[in-house]
């Protein structure tokens, strides 16, 4: 069993190589540098790579699909598009980082998150569980790392978390992935899709242990604690990088296993407890907001919240679900882009300005900021002028289509509550209040304010151009 | 078979012996046992380059690291200082679990359907150590370097993300400039020190 690697076969891992090569020239010109690099050249020649990765993935998404490297990587326009997603966000996260993170980590900082993007997109590609797992634990050691940067105690509490609770799911992950191979004798997706393994049991057990790695992974609610913790201690920008890079990462694996990889007629009852714990996700993640005192917690739970509509529209293995799906992701994406980078403006040197009492008057002080951010929280909430109401339109539209108008049910009930905990963000940018604890006097941060703005129009252009990418279907052969 | 079932024995046993031992070292001896074991295993299944492996790398390299922390650190031949015992209170749910999970696996292999021989079609059972039999170095590196030659590639991807970040962490706040700094201080001082010296 050997294969011939040729030149597509790198084609169509080139931009993940651009991303990679790129964190190693940001080292590099760190060491050559009389000084440290500074915190611009880093982010800027970081974003730079990702752009032209992005620019490298898109050229081949109307060329047709194929399996590279022996089946351990497809290149189709499933994979380019959660690929696309995944650099917007490692650019949109990447240009956030300031201090706390000191200028002296600022290129291994950038060099990390680089490298957790190139993890991300091997596992929105990969074609075999054995990439799957390595492109994971690529994203996950990077992100213990980030998590650890900021210099207080909380962020090392994160990393430490992080690293336990993830290193135990990607045991159980490991452990699906063995019995799948031991069901279907190979390890690749497009085998586990043999309509002979429809009575296996190792293909029951694999695959449900395998689905318990992922739902951790997606911070689905019995495996949701670790998420609001880990992202309120990690610095901000590993914390929106973290809120939607690994998701999308997951979702794409979860996607391809869902719609390529199973054998007919089993999808229906191994995919049930995972709608059920999407309902219930929808349901806690809604609630936990309404107790929280800071922006990243808060997102946290929100992040449970939206992950479970975005499997609403999954629910059902439709063609029409997966481009909603997507299209809500991107949506998600550049909501919590924009809000944390509303947050990271209001960073001072020392404490990062995600407390939510940093929030209060701060109608005032900046008209400008706290309209954008209402903005991004009404859109995290689906209220209409927003990509975020029409999203949760289509996924209403395609669950009720493919049969679970009940997962539909509880999404609005989701969003009902969700509704309370985003309008208290918003009331209290506005409300008057004379003995505000007045937190100012903040270095300017340029690049958070152009990331909001590009945020702000993309939302808006979403809302009225919804484009929904129709060539998708994942595909293992 | 027989073979299995000892070996699977030790390994379970010496896992449990790793994790309940009240000194660390106790802990590394009984991971030497369990990775021994392990090797074994592998002989078994014919996969005897796996099991040379197995020993040089974890037996060999890993575990000897693990020394070298335990000595470094004091306090690694002191007991740990374990808190309050919580097994008590935990022991029905987890043994209610573990019931659960073991009458689950066994009855799912008891039932798993005809594996389905995919990979191994090409791969002849011949004669253990020759070439082009499964399992041999000749076939491994084949496969490493063909078939797997992504996930190969990303582990060396992987690998370096470690060390940046274990550098990233555990180097002071300022890694390079600082140690620089440092060592330049540092031979001034001794250049200062052997001037006087030689003043006197």
């Amino acid at each position: 069993m050997t294969i011939n690697v040729t030149n597509a076969d790198w084609n169509a891992v080139a931009p993940i190589i651009i991303v990679a090569i790129t964190g190693l020239l940001v080292l590099l010109l760190d060491l050559l540098s009389p000084k440290n690099i500074s915190r611009y050249a880093a982010i800027l020649l970081g974003a730079a790579g990702m752009i032209v990765a992005g620019v490298v993935a898109s050229l081949a998404y109307w060329s047709p699909a194929y399996v590279a490297f022996g089946g351990a990587f497809i290149q189709s326009g499933f994979g380019i598009v959660f690929q696309l997603i995944i650099l917007i966000a490692g650019i949109g996260s990447l240009i956030l980082v300031r201090p706390p993170v000191q200028n002296e980590r600022i290129a291994g900082a950038t060099a990390l998150m680089l490298w957790g993007t190139c993890g991300a997109m091997l596992m929105a590609g990969a074609g075999n569980l054995m990439v799957v797992f390595l492109g994971l634990e690529l994203l996950s050691l990077a992100l213990y790392c980030l998590c650890g940067l900021a210099d207080r105690p909380s962020s090392r509490e994160s990393a430490l978390k992080y690293l336990i609770l993830s290193s135990t799911a990607s045991g159980f992950m490991l452990y699906g992935m063995a019995l799948l191979f031991g069901a279907s004798g190979s390890v690749a997706f497009a085998d586990l899709a043999n309509p002979a393994l429809a009575s296996s049991a190792l293909l029951w057990v694999g695959g449900g242990l395998f689905l318990v790695g992922i739902a951790f992974k997606l911070s689905l609610v019995p495996f949701h604690a670790w998420s609001p913790d880990v992202y309120e201690g990690a610095p901000l920008p590993v914390t929106a990088f973290m809120s939607v890079a690994t998701k999308a990462g997951t979702l794409a694996v979860f996607a391809r296993f869902m719609y390529a990889a199973l054998p007919a007629g089993t999808a229906d009852r191994l995919l049930l407890p995972i709608w059920i714990v999407a309902a219930i996700s929808m349901i806690a993640g809604n609630v936990g907001m309404l107790a929280q005192h800071d922006l990243k917690r808060l997102i946290a739970y929100s992040g449970i919240a939206q992950v479970g509509y975005i499997l609403t529209a999954l629910a059902g293995g439709t063609h029409l679900g997966l481009r909603y799906a997507i299209y809500y992701l991107a949506a998600y994406t550049f909501m919590n882009l924009g809000a944390f980078a509303i947050a990271t403006t209001m960073s001072g040197d020392r404490e990062e300005g995600s407390h939510l009492a940093n929030y209060r008057g701060y109608g005032r002080r900046n008209p400008v900021g706290a309209a954008l951010m209402t903005f991004f929280l009404l859109a995290m909430a689906g209220l209409p002028p927003t990509a975020g109401f029409l999203g949760k339109i289509l996924i209403l539209s395609s669950s009720v289509g493919a049969g679970y108008a009940w997962l539909g049910v509880v999404l609005i009930i989701g969003t009902a509550i969700s509704l309370y905990a985003y309008a208290k963000v918003v009331r209290a940018m506005y409300q008057r209040d004379e003995h505000v604890h007045a937190f100012e006097g903040h270095a300017p941060a340029p690049l958070a304010w152009a990331s909001a703005a590009i945020c702000f129009v993309v939302i808006i252009v979403m809302t009225f151009y919804p484009y929904t990418p129709s060539n998708v279907l994942p595909i293992v052969k | 078979m027989i073979a299995f079932w000892i070996l699977a024995v030790i390994m379970l046993g010496s896992a449990i012996w790793c994790i309940s031992a009240s000194k660390p070292v106790y802990s590394v001896v009984a991971l030497l046992l369990h990775f021994a074991a392990l090797a074994a295993m592998y002989l078994t299944l014919n996969a005897e380059f796996l099991a040379v492996i197995q020993l040089i790398v974890y037996s060999g390299a890993i575990l000897i690291l693990f020394l070298f922390v335990i000595a470094l650190l004091s306090s690694g031949v002191a007991s740990f200082s374990v808190g309050p015992n919580r097994l008590p209170r935990i022991a029905i749910p987890a043994i209610v679990l573990i019931a659960l999970a073991l009458g689950f696996f066994t009855y799912a292999m008891g039932h798993a359907g005809a594996v389905v021989p995919a990979a191994q079609a090409g791969s002849p059972l011949g004669p253990v150590g020759t070439a082009d039999v499964f399992g041999s170095v000749n076939d491994f590196g084949k496969a490493l370097f063909t078939s797997y030659l992504l996930p190969f590639e990303i582990t060396a991807l992987l690998l370096m993300v470690a060390v940046i970040g274990v550098i990233l962490l555990a180097g002071d706040h300022a890694p390079y400039v600082a140690t620089r700094k440092h060592a330049a201080e540092v031979r001034r001082e001794m250049r200062e020190a052997i001037l006087r010296e030689g003043r006197q």
